[in-house]
């Protein structure tokens, strides 16, 4: 058995995975990944607002920031009932 | 002389825009100011009279399409625009018309969000995630809705910014294909030599839209516009501003 064969079977035997601390941190990290998401929307509205003004851009900029807060606040119940 | 040098309201819309900028034109085809302020009061109660070479009935293509102006800022066929930039815009360029694709090319998102909005209320049949224990349930309904927002929006101003532009100098097209990647190309009239548009199959014949198609002059020699709403008054605008292209270019005008 090889050094690197010992270190394979000692953590198969000894790192046991937890599932709930696992899907905890997947759903914390969609989280996460969807609140980036929405940062290059809002970006993203603003550079189309510029192209094009004077077509609903408060709206949109307003629902872009609403879809931010969303995610923040989806983060913060994430972290309370997980 | 015809009543054109009359003062016009200085007002924002749009409309008050174009005849200031009508009355402007029309004054440097003449090539002077009006000399006299009597001689302006005199001429104004004179019946009116043809201007030379240009007709008795002569109307530009903005002063018509101000009689069909439509204002939501929804609509998918917008004639004259209020309050409507864009970033090159020239500062005496006036958008006469603003499209976007109709609506029924967007039917196929709106169904799957539609669907997406009801797939939760389906676990209540099919209890696939009831494998979870409640906490973990909920979490995943709501990151449903979240994904779900997120589809709709990005897909919404997708279409809402992808637009096209009929000016009295040129055509753009702003298009946004996913939420990193923006072009926008642009037509001079004075360039454009074809106009056509298709409309072909069942939901183009039945909800009126298609796409038109301009072989220009320049270095992009195909421009295409998208399933647009009514094509062949999208068309008829374009040959009608083709014609004030030469028009103009007769009459000595140049911007």
């Amino acid at each position: 058995m090889t050094p690197f064969d010992k270190l394979l079977d000692y953590l198969i035997k000894t790192w046991q995975i937890d599932l709930f601390w696992l899907a905890k941190g997947g759903v914390l990290l969609f989280i996460f990944l969807y609140f980036l998401f929405t940062l290059v929307v809002l970006r993203q509205v603003k550079t189309m607002s510029e192209t094009i003004t004077g077509v609903l851009e408060k709206e949109l900029t307003l629902a872009a920031k609403l879809l931010m807060g969303l995610a923040i606040v989806v983060f913060l119940i994430a972290l309370i009932i997980l | 002389m015809p009543n054109i040098f009359v003062a016009h309201s200085t007002d924002s819309t749009s409309s008050g825009q174009v005849k200031k900028k009508l009355s402007t034109k029309v004054r440097k085809r003449e090539g002077s100011e009006l000399p006299f302020a009597s001689l302006q009061a005199a001429e104004s109660s004179e019946p009116k009279q043809p201007k030379p070479g240009m007709g008795h009935e002569y109307v530009t293509v903005a002063e018509r399409l101000v009689k069909q102006k439509n204002g939501s800022k929804l609509k998918m066929f917008n004639i004259l625009p209020r309050k409507v930039k864009f970033e090159t815009q020239e500062a005496k360029e006036v958008i006469l018309v603003l499209l976007r694709q109709h609506w029924m090319t967007q039917i196929s998102w709106i169904v799957t969000a539609g669907v997406m909005v009801l797939m939760p209320i389906s676990l209540v049949w099919i209890p696939i995630i009831s494998f979870m224990p409640s906490n973990f349930q909920v979490m995943a309904v709501m990151m449903w809705y979240l994904l779900t927002i997120a589809f709709v929006y990005e897909k919404f101003i997708t279409w809402f910014y992808h637009v096209f532009i009929i000016t009295d100098e040129r055509v753009i097209d702003v298009d946004f294909y996913n939420l990193l990647y923006k072009e926008v190309s642009e037509a001079k009239i004075d360039n454009i030599e074809d106009v056509t548009y298709r409309q072909g199959g069942v939901a183009r014949a039945m909800f009126n839209y298609g796409d038109v198609e301009m072989q220009t002059a320049g270095e992009r020699q195909e421009f295409k516009i998208e399933n647009v709403p009514e094509p062949h008054r999208v068309v008829k605008i374009l040959n009608e501003l083709k014609l004030e292209e030469e028009h103009e270019k007769i009459m000595g005008r140049v911007r």
